[in-house]
């Protein structure tokens, strides 16, 4: 089953850099600008992990998160908060709706990739 | 009724967090903060790019952080960040984009280092827009500014700015 990572963040530099960096792996990059897009992109592409950023227009990332959560099929969807907000009360929030990580902007490549690497298999691509 | 904020070394708080962001998420370590003879050739030479501002609310705190990026050094740290160059139709998008996360960052890197010093403060959403720069926002000048910098990568420019009231 191919691996499917959701970006969510209303940066498109974001989306791209993250788009970037697992294209070396055997996975699919989907993304969404904000919160609600995020939610449709999760029932049409079903994906494995989400790397969700906290401040957003629309609906941000603790309202879709706890969309997710009051939905008996996502709410163990795999979650991995990527956001400039290191307010301790985010924080506690967002742990007691069951994120897997908490990333802080700016963001190491090498550091993101093994969080995701913790959650699901990351293959890398054979280079011709 | 406001007031200028007291943070000891505001000054040292915003090198420490420009030079973070720049370099852990571009890849830019050679920065140089600017010395006063260098101040008029940057502001010129800045005209005209999008100013991207946050505004940052908090218990007993509030204000901003506003920065506005070279163009050259813009295309530099595009490319770092997306892995190609940027094709020139989207250029003017990504510039402006890049403008609102660079602030993200810098706002996210001060409202830490307020939190350790026992403020809390939130972030907002980064705003842009062309034309005036950080330095022109009268009403924050009026109120006081804490730190308005200029840092030079490679003779590019980069303006930062954080302003910080306590409100009652």
């Amino acid at each position: 089953m191919t691996v499917k990572i959701l970006s969510v963040d209303d940066s498109s530099l974001i989306r791209m850099a993250i788009a970037r960096l697992f294209a070396r792996y055997e996975c699919e990059v989907v993304s969404a600008a904000d919160g609600e897009k995020g939610l449709a992109a999760v029932e049409q592409h079903k994906p494995s992990v989400i790397i969700l950023d906290y401040n957003m227009p629309v609906l941000d990332g603790i309202g879709m998160l706890r969309r997710l959560r009051d939905n008996p099929e996502t709410k163990r969807l795999p979650v991995i908060m990527l956001t400039a907000n290191s307010s301790p009360e985010t924080i506690a929030t967002v742990a007691r709706l069951g994120v897997r990580d908490y990333i802080t902007k700016p963001f190491d490549d090498a550091m993101l990739v093994s969080k995701v690497a913790k959650v699901v298999s990351l293959v890398p691509r054979a280079t011709a | 009724m406001t007031s200028v904020l007291t943070i000891p070394d505001l000054e040292a708080l915003a090198a420490k967090a420009v030079i973070d962001v720049l370099k852990t998420q571009f890849k830019i370590e050679h920065l140089q903060h600017g010395e006063e003879v260098a101040v008029a050739d940057a502001a010129a030479s800045l005209a005209g790019l999008p100013v991207a501002r946050m505004p940052l609310h908090g218990t007993g705190v509030e204000g901003s952080v506003s920065v506005r990026i070279g163009s050259v050094l813009a295309a530099r740290m595009l490319e770092t960040m997306v892995g190609q160059p940027i094709p020139p139709e989207e250029l003017d998008a990504a510039l402006e984009d890049l403008a609102r996360e660079l602030c993200n960052m810098l706002a996210g890197r001060l409202s830490a280092y307020l939190a350790e010093m026992g403020h809390s403060v939130e972030i907002g959403i980064p705003e842009s827009s062309s034309g005036a720069g950080p330095s022109t926002d009268e009403t924050l000048q009026a109120e006081g500014s804490a730190y308005h910098g200029f840092w030079w990568c490679d003779l590019q420019p980069l303006e930062v700015r954080f302003d910080l009231r306590t409100i009652s």
